[in-house]
Order: structure tokens, then C-alpha cells, then sequence
């Protein structure tokens, strides 16, 4: 596909001083008293054609105010980027001066000793972690102290008096089995349906069935990481996989 | 009575271990026993390490310069985009890159619109360099997330040697891709990418390619916005003028990356932008701070409000954004909507 740009550089060169001689209402300043080709001279006449039209379009001022901010989101903020784009390219890449290399070199050759990203992780879990890990910390660091013999001796007193001879029955233990089975599968009925515990940061949640919808900035990054593919998608509407 | 403590635990134990589990971003990456699985399937275990590494580096240390056809698909609902470009690649072999988009083959437009796609593909080259093609960016969460298969199959693109790779996720989640590598250099010059479905997601190959070209006509990438880097942790309210959200329920395998600052050029507000990655894929978490005046995301139909999330699918990618409690957030990725909201909330938390 052509990119509608002129192949050669000097036709470019020449169609460039022929704009200039356009006016911005779009009338003809100055005729040119000849032309590079006659590709440019057609190119010349079209293109006076195309500001004399367009000048005579309606203007819509109060319509094209509030169209602006949408514009300059469609191209990243005007053309700046693109002038931007431009200019950089087409600066000449300047070595860095010799001393810079050696500084580099010095600084590069030092031998720098980072923490692990392990350790990293470590220490911000341990902050994000607050007060509550280092008291779980603090607490199972405590000595156990044994209780005393005296304490032991009333409590085995209790115990055997209230020891029974024979132990509950089988059906006991399957009401109990089945009722810890009721208790406990309710519990996570209720804990699946997100019942019983505080809700995290609600917030509601709608759909939109296409991107043009987003705001300029998640566009631009959508379409960054998709390789552009969102921006072609607004104009290949359609097209059978 | 001991019996029935013990019924109650196991039971206990039991729902709990069917409860999702959430993965926390400093989880430690490279598990010994996934490389092994990893490595054990691709054959040798140390060729397996040396070409994982290749292959992440590839493109920092070769010097090369191809021509190359990629076709890219992307779903909108029920609509179906399918577009197809070539653009030439070089690399300095010292980092340095460039990505000049040829021609837009598919879809068809005007020369103006073409014109217009190729100059704003140029600003995106850095994107596409980082996010858009297939690159290892961290070989231990690699390892530990994905499953190489070498199929053993010898082919030859753009004139070189490749062996053919079968990459997926151990989880059987995310993109199943196909990768044709020169193991010389570690460089991929055939990627195919296709969802758990089979349907294809993009397919990327070398038409040609040339090892230590002459690269003095190249006009290399510059950085264009402003993207600054940022401590991984700490606080970050002198650089940034806010404290940034973090994002603490990742979806599994999920690491992050790294931090950066980005500007939105519309207002000049900042932003912070977390990069997550499980090996291969990336996920982004942005916070833009509190809302200041009339900065607050603006949406189409309806008008995000307050506490609000809107959620966009553009398959494989998804993407959610919202004013949540005065403060702008989004997050993109190629995962589940139900994983980006997860994030939103444990970043609200």
C-alpha cells in the first residue's frame, strides 16, 4: 500500500515551498512561475483545491471547542509527540566524550553489592506485615514455665473423680459426628456465599463491549501492549477470523 | 471428645484447602522442583538453563536486523479484529532497538489512516518491544510457571536453523504458544500464540534476518514518555506526590516486575504504574493517585462514578479501571476478570 507521500526528495522539497504559497483561507498568494514536474504541479493545483474547499466549509467553532479534547486524546496529545518523534530522529547521535567512558567504566567496575531480591521481599513483607507478626514472633519466643506440682495434683484429683467407667455410647458419637458434619458444612455454605465475614472493598462492577469506551490513556496503553491492534480494531470492524 | 476436635480439623482442613489461595507479590521465584519438571521435558537440564537464559537475553546481546510478518487478532465483544503488518527489527546487541512498522497488509484504509498507524506504531515501538512480542523476562518465574516440551522437530527460518519449543503454563492457564528459536543465539523467529480454545491470538516470523549487520542507518528507539523508574518497595510520596496502592492478591504465578512512574499527557497528572509478570506475560496495576479537579477517569457510556469499575474485554486482554474511593486505578492483562477485580480489591484493603 502507497503511503500517499512523495517518492522522491526532491519533489518533496519542492511541494513543501509550494505550500507555502497557499494562504491559510486558503487563496493563492503568490502563482509560481514554474514547477518542479507536472506530477507537482497537479499535486499543487489539488491541493489549492482541497484549502479552498475546506475554508469553505461551515465553521462550527462552539462544536470544534469541545471536540478538541478529544482530538488531542486521539493523537497522544496533538501532534507534539509526533513532532517530538520527528525531531529525535532526525538528530545526529552524539558520542559521549571519553572521560564519561572512563567514569562509566570506574563507576561499572566497582563492585556493587545489592541485597537479593529475596532479602527485598523479606523486609516488605515484614513491614506490610505491621505490628501483628512481630507480636506472634515476640509471644512464641516466651520460656514455657511448668506448672506446679501442686497445680498437677489437683487436676489429676479432678480428673480421676470425674472419669467415667465406660465411655459414651456409639450413639453419642454418631450425633456427635453428625452434627459437627451439619455445623461444619453450613459454616463453609455460609462462608462460600461470602455470608458471615466483612465485605473486602466493594464496589460495583459494569461492562462495556468495546474499547471506545476508554478514556485516551488506557486506550493508549491497551494499544501499546496489543501492538496497535486496538486502534485498527475501530476501523476493521467485522472481519471474519 | 478427642474424636470429635479431630473431625472438626479435618474437616476445617479440608474447606480451607479448597478456598482460593492468594499469591503474594514477594513470593519467592524459581522453585527447584518446577525446573526440574521444567528441565527434565526439554532434555538436558544444564542445555535447558543456558537456552532459557539465551533466550531472554537474545535480543540485548545479538546483533541483528530482520524483516518480519506479524498478524495479530484481538476480540471485542463478538466482533472479531484480525490485522497483519511487517516492520523491520534491529538491535545493537547493547540494548539498543528500533521497530520500523513497513506496511499495514491488513485491514485495508486510506493513505492518510495508513500514514497515521505507521507514525503512531513508531511511538509504540517501545511497547511492542517489551510487552507485545514473545520474551523471557524473568527465567525463574519462567521456570517455575511454564512447561517447555522441545518437539524435536528441526526447521529453518529466514535462512537459519531453529528447534521448535511448546510453551504453556503448568496451571494449563494463559497462552499456549509455539516457539521456532535458534538456539544458536536464543533469538525467537517464529512465535505462534493460540488460547486454551486453540483459537489464534498472533503469529509473528521472520521473513529474513541478518547476524551482525551494518546498523549505521538505523535511527534507534528513544524513550517518549517519560517513564521513570521506581524503588520496588518503600514509600514513594516524595517522589510521586501520593502513596501508591499495592496490589497484594496477584493471579498465580504473578511476580512483580517492576515499578515506574508515567506521565498522562492529556492533564500531566502521574502516575504509577506496577508491572507484574509470570515468566512471559505481563499485568499491569496503575494508580493515578487521588482524583485532583476534573482528572478522574472519564468512560463512555455509562459515566464511571464513584466506586464504580468499568471493565473492558478486548480477549486475550482484559482491562478494569474506576474512581475507587477518590483514587484512579487501572489494571490490564491478559487474565480472567474475576483476577483483575481480585487485584482491585486487595489493593483497596
Amino acid at each position: 500500500m502507497s503511503s500517499g507521500l512523495p517518492i522522491r526528495p526532491d519533489c518533496q522539497v519542492a511541494r513543501e515551498l509550494l505550500v507555502e504559497r497557499i494562504g491559510s483561507a486558503g487563496n493563492l498568494l503568490a502563482s509560481p512561475r514554474e514547477f518542479h514536474c507536472s506530477a507537482c504541479q497537479v499535486w499543487f493545483e489539488r491541493s489549492l483545491a482541497q484549502a479552498r474547499a475546506l475554508n469553505a466549509l461551515p465553521r462550527r467553532i462552539a462544536e470544534l471547542h469541545s471536540l478538541d479534547g478529544l482530538v488531542v486524546a486521539e493523537l497522544n496529545a496533538g501532534c507534539r509527540q509526533e513532532r517530538a518523534a520527528a525531531a529525535l530522529t532526525s538528530l545526529e547521535r552524539v558520542d559521549a566524550p571519553c572521560e564519561l567512558d572512563l567514569l562509566v567504566s570506574e563507576y561499572l567496575g566497582r563492585a556493587v553489592h545489592e541485597a537479593p531480591r529475596e532479602l527485598d521481599q523479606r523486609v516488605a513483607k515484614e513491614i506490610s506485615a505491621g505490628a501483628g507478626l512481630r507480636a506472634e514472633r515476640q509471644v512464641s519466643a516466651l520460656e514455657r514455665l511448668a506448672a506446679p506440682a501442686a497445680l498437677d495434683a489437683i487436676v489429676g484429683r479432678a480428673l480421676t473423680q470425674s472419669a467415667r467407667p465406660h465411655g459414651l455410647p456409639l450413639r453419642r458419637w454418631i450425633a456427635v459426628a453428625a452434627t459437627l458434619f451439619v455445623v461444619v458444612g453450613a459454616a463453609s455454605l455460609v462462608r462460600q456465599a461470602g455470608l458471615g465475614k466483612p465485605k473486602p472493598s466493594e464496589f460495583r462492577v459494569v461492562h462495556t463491549h468495546s474499547v471506545a469506551s476508554l478514556d485516551p490513556f488506557t486506550r493508549s496503553l491497551l494499544s501499546g501492549v496489543t501492538g496497535g491492534a486496538i486502534e485498527l480494531a475501530a476501523q476493521n470492524r467485522g472481519t471474519a477470523r | 471428645m478427642k474424636f470429635a476436635c479431630y473431625t472438626l480439623l479435618v474437616f476445617t482442613a479440608l474447606f480451607a484447602a479448597c478456598e482460593r489461595v492468594d499469591v503474594p507479590a514477594n513470593k519467592t521465584s524459581g522453585s527447584q522442583g518446577l525446573e526440574g519438571e521444567s528441565a527434565s521435558q526439554f532434555g538436558a537440564p544444564p542445555a535447558t538453563q543456558s537456552l532459557f537464559q539465551r533466550i531472554a537475553n537474545s535480543r540485548q546481546v545479538t546483533t541483528f536486523q530482520g524483516v518480519r510478518r506479524v498478524e495479530l487478532f484481538v476480540d471485542e465483544g463478538a466482533v472479531q479484529h484480525h490485522s497483519v503488518l511487517r516492520e523491520r527489527v534491529s538491535a545493537d546487541g547493547h540494548g539498543a532497538f528500533a521497530i520500523e512498522s513497513l506496511e499495514l497488509i491488513e485491514p485495508p484504509m486510506s493513505n492518510s489512516q495508513h500514514a497515521l498507524f505507521i507514525a503512531l506504531q513508531s511511538l509504540r515501538q517501545g511497547m511492542n518491544w517489551r510487552y507485545r512480542d514473545f520474551s523471557i523476562h524473568d527465567v525463574g518465574l519462567f521456570l517455575q510457571n511454564y512447561r517447555v516440551t522441545d518437539t524435536g522437530v528441526l526447521d529453518v527460518v529466514a535462512g537459519h536453523p531453529v528447534i521448535e519449543l511448546l510453551v504453556e503454563r503448568v496451571d494449563q492457564s494463559g497462552s499456549l504458544y509455539t516457539l521456532l528459536v535458534d538456539s544458536a543465539t536464543g533469538l525467537v523467529l517464529k512465535a505462534h500464540e493460540e488460547s486454551q480454545e486453540h483459537v489464534l491470538i498472533s503469529e509473528m516470523c521472520y521473513e529474513s534476518l541478518e547476524l551482525a549487520p551494518d546498523l549505521s542507518g538505523v535511527v534507534w528507539h528513544q524513550e517518549l514518555n517519560n517513564e521513570e523508574p521506581l524503588p520496588a518497595i518503600g514509600p514513594l510520596t516524595a517522589t510521586v506526590g501520593f502513596e501508591p496502592l499495592v496490589a497484594r492478591a496477584l493471579p498465580a504465578g504473578f511476580q512483580l516486575l517492576e515499578r515506574t512512574s508515567v506521565i498522562e499527557p492529556l492533564n500531566n497528572s502521574k502516575w504509577v504504574k506496577a508491572t507484574f509478570t509470570d515468566g512471559v506475560e505481563n499485568l499491569f496495576f496503575l494508580h493515578g493517585g487521588p482524583i485532583v479537579g476534573d482528572n478522574g477517569i472519564k468512560s463512555g457510556v455509562p459515566e464511571i462514578e464513584a466506586d464504580l469499575v468499568e471493565v473492558t474485554v478486548a480477549a486475550p486482554w482484559t482491562v478494569a479501571r474506576g474512581n475507587l474511593r477518590t483514587q484512579r486505578v487501572i489494571a490490564l492483562g491478559k487474565v480472567s476478570e474475576a483476577d483483575l477485580l481480585h487485584l482491585l480489591r486487595s489493593a483497596l484493603e
